[in-house]
């Protein structure tokens, strides 16, 4: 006996499985585990700063508070360079237990997002072209997401 | 006649929460996951098939990949050559049947990651109604909520054991909006949800037959403001915007 929840949009007996908008079974064959990922922690952090000329600065890192690698969605709004605080963007990320590598925003300023098993590090590194007093003179709101997913190692 | 479920975070009055403190509704899609996909990339590789979901559509999906050393997750042509050329190039595409990795550069390091695979199918159009305007104010701390285990013990204290669970937002979808651009282009999606809300973006360029998951670069220029999302892509391809409830910028 199987037991569970499904709920859909249109007649429960009737509809697909991926019109459904809950299925907490297996009855499904496509789906092997159903989990609805969510949001369980947010942040916000406007800061003034200053990176090393062609380095790799870590400007931001927050403790995320869980024992192992989320799944994490970063996003950023700034004023460098025409740019408006009140527009967010998603940022290039990757997951890492090694220091973090670059990731290319554009050729003048590498910008920047990673999580390891304990925290969400924003970074920032200098490029050719790069204005340095653009940054410390500009504002960066990041905010990111954390789902109740392990994005985990590839042996787990 | 309307008949469904909806669900509040604690403290809302489900009959008149904004959606933002909604944790579920039956009239909005979720995203459902029907797989979650390890890979690990040996060094040098070509273009690699990762995984055979067979699912017969292309399938929403969030690439997470852990790369050591500078690389680019860009738009590539079937060519192998990048939109926009940087040194190493990467990405973890989705077909009707397949999950790849692509790449610009073979004898680029190890790529090792994890693809979460959707039921949603990626390439639709919808729309969600946007019905419940409220206050948003909390109304009642008292401690109870609705909860579907997934896995384990319904009294577990880890998320991930859960499908549901009203103390967590689940992420609900507000609109889909599927095209097609070319160069010049400017894509303006009015989701009239009166915050900023979480969005992604895949591509289809022209001549691939695989979609790619796009985030804000050289290739591309994607945000969104309390009003619109906007997608400017600067290549001819086929796109999809997900737009979700959710806001990026509060809690």
């Amino acid at each position: 006996m199987k037991l569970g929840i499904q709920t859909a949009d249109d007649d429960i007996n009737r509809v697909n499985s991926f019109n459904m908008t809950i299925n907490s079974t297996l009855s499904n064959p496509l789906i092997e585990t159903t989990v609805n990922p969510r949001k369980f922690d947010t942040l916000n952090y406007t800061f003034k700063s200053e990176p090393a000329i062609g380095a790799i600065t870590g400007i931001l890192s927050f403790p995320h508070g869980y024992d192992y690698r989320p799944v994490f969605f970063p996003y950023y709004a700034t004023d460098y360079n025409g740019g408006s605080l009140s527009s967010f963007s998603l940022l290039k990320y990757l997951l890492s237990d090694a220091p973090a590598p670059p990731l290319f925003l554009t050729n003048s300023i590498e910008l920047y997002a990673v999580v390891d098993s304990k925290n969400v590090y924003f970074r920032v590194r200098k490029g050719d072209g790069f204005a340095l007093t653009n940054l410390i003179n500009s504002n960066w709101i990041f905010s990111y997401r954390i789902y109740a997913l392990d994005a985990g190692d590839v042996d787990t | 006649m309307s008949i469904g479920i909806k669900m509040s975070q604690p403290g809302y009055n489900v009959k008149t929460s904004p959606d933002d403190k909604m944790a579920f509704s039956s009239e909005w899609q979720t995203l459902r996951i029907i797989k979650e996909v390890p890979f690990r990339i040996p060094a040098s590789s070509v273009a690699t098939t990762i995984f055979f979901h067979d699912l017969g559509y292309a399938p929403l999906y969030w690439p997470i990949i852990d790369k050591p050393g500078d690389s680019n997750l860009a738009l590539i042509y079937p060519d192998g050559t990048a939109h926009v050329q940087n040194s190493d190039d990467l990405d973890i595409v989705v077909d009707e049947h397949t999950i790849r990795y692509i790449t610009t550069s073979p004898s680029g390091g190890e790529v090792t990651g994890r693809v979460i695979l959707f039921e949603n199918p990626l390439v639709q159009n919808y729309e969600a109604p946007i019905d419940l305007r409220g206050s948003g104010d909390a109304i009642d701390t008292s401690n109870y909520g609705v909860r579907f285990v997934n896995n384990g013990s319904i009294d577990s204290t880890d998320k991930r054991d859960f499908a549901i669970d009203s103390t967590s937002r689940t992420p609900l979808v507000h609109r889909i909006k599927n095209g097609t651009t070319d160069s010049t282009k400017q894509i303006i999606i009015n989701h009239d949800l009166g915050q900023l809300p979480a969005f992604f973006v895949y591509a289809k360029l022209s001549g691939a037959d695989y979609w790619q998951f796009v985030t804000n670069a050289t290739d591309a220029f994607i945000s969104s403001t309390d009003t619109d999302t906007t997608v400017q892509l600067f290549a001819t391809c086929e796109y999809v915007v997900w737009v979700l409830k959710e806001p990026v910028n509060k809690v």
